[in-house]
């Protein structure tokens, strides 16, 4: 029993030794949490998509539920289906008061319309103010040869 | 999520109870009776606060934070943040091949996504820092654009935006030349 114990017990700190340096709290989000600031839109799927001819923005609501801390950073997966036109992609800390962006991390798709394409935000940002929020903010291209480009879906990783 | 986050939240208390599954397995002594359940853990956060004795109780005397404060507070460290931004870009030596090219692909962008209500001011750009101001139609055209001004820039970076407090129609953009060479990560203000 004694020696089980221990087994159990180095496991144990073996495993918790591996644990990150910091505490985080992934949240995955689908694309219908983003709206279209113009232009048309389909929402399908769970996704978002640029129906219209030209660049449409989408800005996507993400939820900060631990206002001492910040972001680890993230994804987003976006269907860029337009081989001519890059996506853009990028994620801030927005101050409520002024709504400038106190801190903002950008990511491109690679033009070439490859479909699905993950752009990670590898960069943590401080959210130093309890009342600034987070914002996903993205350019899609538009339709190209009968294809809609879209938002799949989002990660962003809160500082726990 | 990193692999260490997966064994963390869902191995540990799996190998455990495997490792505690096998050793009452071999153990072929009668077992005792399972004794009363412990109180279980809370399920949320929240369930833990509710629990604390940090709780206000009717007749405490609660003290809410101070909104101008705050406001105050964020609005002073935003200030500290843009003159970062500035003084780092006012002390820079130009790169004159990266300051060609970098102005000429935000200009190309700028062309490119083709926002309604707004024109491109200036840009200026030097080793690792570009400026970028946007002028708008209207104020509405200014807080519609907030968040779409930074994707203008058309490379992988990171930076800030801002409203000019001298000309509610004007948006300026800070990005850097890399992640790394933002003013923010080059000190340890947030």
């Amino acid at each position: 029993m004694r020696i089980s114990i221990s087994i159990a017990a180095a496991l144990g700190a073996a495993l918790l030794a591996s644990a990150p340096a910091h505490a985080d709290e992934p949240k995955l989000y689908s694309g219908t949490f983003c709206v279209a600031n113009n232009g048309a839109t389909l929402y399908s799927g769970g996704r978002i998509f640029n129906t219209s001819s030209g660049f449409n923005t989408f800005e996507c609501a993400a939820l900060r539920d631990h206002t001492d801390g910040g972001l680890w950073g993230g994804w987003v997966v976006v269907i860029d289906r337009n081989d001519s036109q890059s996506a853009r992609c990028d994620l801030s800390v927005q101050d409520s008061n002024s709504f400038d962006l106190l801190e903002v991390d950008t990511r491109f798709t690679a033009i070439a319309g490859n479909d699905f394409q993950r752009l990670d935000f590898t960069k943590d940002l401080h959210a130093p103010d309890p009342t600034s929020f987070y914002a996903l903010t993205c350019i899609i291209p538009g339709v190209r040869e009968g294809l809609s480009s879209g938002i799949a879906s989002f990660l962003l990783d809160e500082d726990d | 999520m990193p692999p260490s986050k997966l064994l963390l939240g869902f191995t540990v208390p799996a190998v455990l109870g495997v490792a505690a599954a096998a050793v009452y397995g071999m153990d072929s002594a009668p077992r005792a009776p399972a004794a009363e359940p412990a109180a279980r853990p809370p399920r949320h956060r929240s369930d833990a606060i509710a629990r604390s004795d940090d709780v206000p109780r009717p007749g405490d005397t609660i003290t809410a934070p101070d909104p101008s404060a705050m406001i105050a507070a964020a609005d002073e460290r935003a200030r500290r943040r843009i003159a970062r931004f500035a003084d780092a870009l006012t002390a820079e030596a130009v790169d004159p091949g990266w300051r060609t090219e970098a102005e000429g692909r935000i200009r190309a962008s700028v062309a490119e996504v083709a926002v309604d209500g707004m024109t491109l001011e200036e840009v200026e750009c030097r080793s690792t820092l570009c400026r970028v101001r946007f002028r708008f139609a209207t104020v509405q055209a200014r807080e519609a654009n907030t968040r779409v001004v930074s994707l203008l820039v058309p490379w992988d970076s990171t930076g800030i935006v801002y409203r000019d407090e001298r000309d509610p129609l004007r948006l300026i953009v800070y990005a850097a030349r890399r992640d790394d060479l933002s003013p923010t990560r080059r000190s340890s203000l947030p």
